[in-house]
Parts: C-alpha cells; structure tokens; sequence
C-alpha cells in the first residue's frame, strides 16, 4: 500500500462508511477504511486520552459553539430527551449555582484555557433516573434529575457541574473534534471543499464529540485535570473544595449503573488524587449562609421528585 | 499488523502541524483596543463579577479601549466614560487556524478546514436531517434564550449563600 492510500484509509475510517460511498472515490476509500476502523479507531482515543490535541485548537469561541450546541443536542436525546424548561425551579437553580461557577472559572483561565463560550455557560437538565452529566463544547452543561437527586447538598451538586466547566475550560471536550480534523486534512481527495464533504464531517465530530462526552470520557489524566481544576472552581466561588471527594466518595458505587462515574477512573483513584490538590479555602460560611444553601437545594431537589 | 500500526501512527504525526505556538493571543494591554467577541457581557463598576453593573451595554463586535488592567479586568474608555469594567474573556479568542502557522500545504489545509462546517448554517443543515432531535433542539434554543442570569439575580444568590469567594 502506497503511502498516499495509507493516508486515504488512515482518514476514510474517521468517517461513516455510508457517507463515504456518496463521496468521489468513495467504494475504493471505503473498503480501505474497513480494513483499518479498529486501527484508527484506537488512535483517535489514544490522541484524545493524551491531550496531544489540546495545544493545536484552532476553531474559535464562535465555531465551538454551533458544535457544541449540536452536541449538546445528542447527549440531551441520549439521556432521554425529556429536558426541563429553563423556568423550571431545578433549572432556573441550576442556571444560579453553575453561573456563579462559571465567574469563579473565568478567573482561573490561563493562556491554555479555551475562549469563554460565546454565550457563556448554560446548564440544562434532564429528567433521567441515571446520576449523569456531561459538559459538551461551546460550554453547554447537561444534568440529569439524577444528580439532584443523588447530592445532599448544593456544594455536591457544584461538583459536579465544576467538573464538567473544567472539562470545557481544559478544552478536553473539544479534544475528539480537534483529532478529528487532523485525521480529514490528510485527504486531498475527500477535502475539495464541496459543502456536502464539509457537512459530512460536520456529522461525524459531532458523533465523535456525544460518544467522549457521554460515553468514553477523555481519559484518566484528563478527568483526574478536570477533577483537580473543579476543587480550585469551588473554592474560588466560595464553595467546599471537599465537596467532590464527598460526592465521589458516597456514590462510588454507582459506576455500574453507567454515567457519570462509568466513564470516569475509579471514584477510589479519583479520591485519592484529590487528597494531593491544594488550594485555599475560601471564608468559612456563616450558618445563615449555610441554611439558606441547604433551604434552596431542598426545594430544588423537591421539584424534581416524583 | 504492527508494521502497519506504527506506519499509520507515524503519518499521523508527519500531519500534525511543525510549528505550533502554542498559546492564545495577548489578553489586552493597557492603551490596546480589543474587540468584544461574547454576547451579553457585563460591565461592571468595579473589577468583579458581583456588584453593581453599569447601565451601559456593550454588544457583541464593539470595539473598546483599555484604560487600566486588575489581574483579568480591564477598564475601558467607553462606553461608561471610564467607569466600566470588562472581564477579559469578553474578547479573549482564537483566530481560526492560528496556531498551524507554517506555510506547508498541510497547515493551509488546516486553515481552511478550521474556518469552515461549524456555523449557524450547518446547525440548520444538521437539524434538517434530524427532525427527531427538534424537541431536543428547540429546548436548548430556551435555554439560550434564557442566558446567564442578569447581575441583580446573581448578586441576591451569592450574597444569600454566602458565594463569591469573599469577593
């Protein structure tokens, strides 16, 4: 096989053999591509999982959020479709504690750290039993019902949504996307530009980006890099940093049931890296403070019982 | 099977870019107009995200001059006659392909692929060909909508429970 062949197959196999056959040249790229899917398959979670992608973003705040956006799609109608309307209590709370993490993140940005989303952080939940969420390009949250259900307390609930901003500052969720590209600009042949091949792999990143986000995850360095940067988000808003090692802690467990954890290292491993983060506390919160926390997370987690 | 492993890892590596930077743009120096690339951003009166905002707006393409930095804030000339303060992530973006800036034809390719598919128009595309994602579609279009909560909202939140860093 020539090199330039090897190429074609290396890239066909980023695409969807159906789509493929619609393209010039597509029966002689497809078959190559069969032979190769599993090859390229694990290259591209291998580039993921290594963050070798991570200093070559090159798609602005503006790309990233109509891919994003389209993502987000996916990952709400994989966990069911049944999204809560943003006047809902649990979403208008959601929209209140993830913002105030969102300003706490935005000051811990450094040079590597993707744009702030254009329209800034949304988080979106959805009526699941799963315990899940999933942070896709473009800073669009997703949250199951099963996440208020399964934290005690609004700091637990910030966890999460921290670590799910953590992924999207770090530019972990936009990782799949970048490997994508390099593996398309290696063919000449399927990259003239004609608007169908540029919709067609419009179509595959953002299948790549719903399969990482929500099922494969970004690999063990970077969750336990999202995890880490999470508890500095957390005290920076003024929250407990402990409240993630608590969270993971009491449901280790749940990594069966698939989610938010089946993705994920093993909570035990995630907690023990945890235990190496240092960051300065934030002021202690007064009782007031603490009982209307309490009081607020109670009356969001009630609107979503039952 | 090996061999062919290793000839496929090294092509993807001859495809990566030779020279990467690295690094995002300058964040705006003092003297700098930077122009504003986020929508409904907040200005500010003082270098914070909680507190009182300024009745100015400033939209999204405006063009503004920095007066002074605080760490990630900057004051800006107008609107607000210097009393405003910007968060620097309102203008802190990427140029498409600009971190691939060799001249070979690999990186052109680069280029051009990275400024090209993700836009309004392939979500139209895309939502065409999905017409079973429309529910999904139309309520994140809601949830957009429905945007950050405005400064008063998040100022009562905070100060309720105790958030903000001590800020």
């Amino acid at each position: 096989m020539s090199a330039r062949n090897l190429a074609l197959a290396l890239a066909a196999t980023s695409l969807g053999c159906a789509q493929l056959r619609s393209l010039p040249g597509g029966d002689l790229v497809a078959g190559a591509a069969e032979k190769n899917a599993g090859i390229v398959g694990e290259n591209l979670a291998r580039s993921v999982e290594s963050g070798e992608f991570q200093k070559t973003a090159t798609f602005t705040m503006e790309q990233e959020y109509y891919v994003g956006k389209t993502v987000c799609a996916s990952v709400l109608s994989r966990m069911g479709g049944d999204v809560l309307p943003p006047t809902h209590p649990a979403a208008v709370y959601a929209r209140r504690v993830g913002t105030a993490l969102a300003f706490a993140a935005a000051d811990l940005r450094d040079e590597d750290s993707r744009p702030y989303p254009m329209k800034g952080f949304l988080f979106i939940p959805a009526r699941s039993e799963a315990v899940n969420a999933a942070g896709a390009p473009g800073g669009f949250v997703s949250v199951t019902t099963g996440v208020f259900r399964a934290a005690r307390s609004e700091d637990e609930l910030a966890a999460v949504l921290a670590h799910e901003i953590a992924h999207v500052q770090l530019g972990h969720t936009m990782q799949p996307i970048e490997a994508a590209r390099k593996q398309e600009q290696m063919t000449g042949v399927l990259l003239e530009g004609t608007s169908s091949v540029v919709h067609a792999f419009f179509g595959k990143v953002v299948d790549a980006g719903t399969d990482f986000v929500l099922d494969r995850g970004f690999g063990k360095a970077n969750e336990l890099a999202a995890d880490a940067l999470a508890v500095r988000i957390l005290a920076a808003a003024g929250y407990d940093p402990g409240a993630l090692g608590v969270f993971l802690s009491r449901l280790a467990g749940q990594a069966a049931k698939g989610g938010f954890f089946s993705r994920h290292p093993p909570a035990a491993e995630r907690v023990e890296a945890l235990s190496h983060v240092t960051v300065q506390a934030p002021p202690a919160p007064g009782e007031a403070a603490l009982a209307a926390r309490r009081k607020r997370f109670q009356a969001a987690q009630a609107s979503v019982k039952g | 099977m090996i061999r062919i492993r290793t000839m496929l890892v090294a092509l993807a590596a001859l495809a990566a870019p030779a020279a990467l930077a690295g690094s995002a743009p300058p964040a705006g120096k003092v003297g700098d107009t930077v122009q504003v690339k986020r929508e409904g951003v907040r200005l500010m009166k003082a270098a914070r995200f909680y507190g009182t905002a300024c009745a100015e707006t400033v939209a999204a393409g405006a063009k503004v001059k920095i007066v002074e930095r605080q760490k990630s804030w900057a004051r800006i000339a107008s609107p607000g006659g210097g009393r405003c303060w910007l968060h620097e992530s309102a203008w802190s973006d990427r140029t498409a392909g600009e971190l691939t800036q060799n001249t070979t034809a690999g990186s052109q390719r680069d280029v051009e692929l990275a400024g090209r598919g993700f836009s309004e128009d392939e979500e139209r595309k895309y939502r065409g060909e999905k017409p079973d994602l429309a529910p999904v579609f139309q309520a994140v279009d809601a949830h957009v909508a429905a945007g950050e909560p405005p400064p008063e909202e998040m100022n009562a939140f905070a100060a309720e429970g105790g958030l903000g860093g001590g800020r």
